[in-house]
């Protein structure tokens, strides 16, 4: 039964991963629109014009990856405690990087790649502590994000 | 577009802190139906979701490698929240790893 909960804990960061792929996708093709901070409400109603069914695959696709990711994190939560398994979403740093750079055809730089693995870094060692003392701080940081 | 990126990540720290509230104004054991029906909930929805937006609308122009590592900081700001805010005990090992993430992030912006 250990083993189906971290099966769901993995299923649950790739798709979280993918999710944030699919996004980026939608962006790009969405790149051309002339964007404008201020005329942002009327921005979003071109962005719903524009939008054909091809990017709106994306679109909905992210979000349902979303969605099914954070059922199974909840799910995940109810046997594991997240001091335990939150160190896992500390991958999703490296694996978006790596996605966006093989599949959206971002650049890859030394600054980019350094940054997200301090990040991935940082985030492990900000929640190992965890462990030793569960009192709620690091549960507050985790519970929605991903 | 950066102040957009920089919005989405508040919205989702504020959305984690409203979640503390009103996981402490519902009683032990609430049932679904008074969690959902709870406007601090709602509230932390809202949050989110306009984190979304931000972030949708940031991400037709931005490269998700380059600003996608930004999301950590918002742990560092509910952690610095549950420090100064809540008053809960944060271990220095939580700040040795904020510093990191704040400096990756620096770095993947640079």
């Amino acid at each position: 039964m250990q083993l189906l909960v971290w099966c769901r804990a993995v299923g649950s960061l790739l798709l979280g991963v993918a999710g944030q792929l699919l996004f980026r996708r939608f962006g790009q093709s969405q790149s051309d629109a002339k964007w404008s901070v201020d005329g942002l409400l009327g921005e979003l109603v071109t962005l719903s014009l524009r939008t054909v069914p091809l990017e709106l695959l994306w679109l909905v696709g992210g979000g349902l990856c979303y969605v099914i990711a954070v059922l199974l994190w909840v799910q995940v939560l109810q046997k594991l405690t997240l001091a335990r398994v939150y160190p896992l979403l500390s991958l999703a740093y490296p694996l978006v990087y790596c996605g966006a750079i093989v599949w959206l055809g971002e650049a890859a730089t030394p600054q980019r790649t350094g940054g997200t693995l301090l990040v991935c870094l940082g985030v492990l060692l900000a929640v190992a502590p965890a462990a030793a003392q569960p009192n709620g701080t690091t549960r507050a940081a985790g519970a929605a994000n991903e | 577009m950066m102040g957009l990126v920089a919005l989405a990540v508040l919205c989702t720290s504020a959305a984690q802190i409203v979640q503390v509230y009103a996981a402490r104004q519902l009683p032990v054991g609430a049932r679904l139906v008074q969690t959902l029906g709870h406007p601090l909930v709602w509230l932390s929805y809202l949050l989110l979701a306009c984190s979304l937006v931000f972030w949708l609308v940031a991400l037709t122009e931005l490269d998700v490698s380059q600003t996608y590592p930004l999301f950590a900081i918002g742990f560092v700001l509910t952690l610095l929240y549950a420090r100064f805010g809540l008053g809960d005990v944060v271990p220095v090992r939580s700040w040795a790893g904020a510093v990191l993430i704040v400096a990756g992030g620096v770095l993947c912006n640079s």
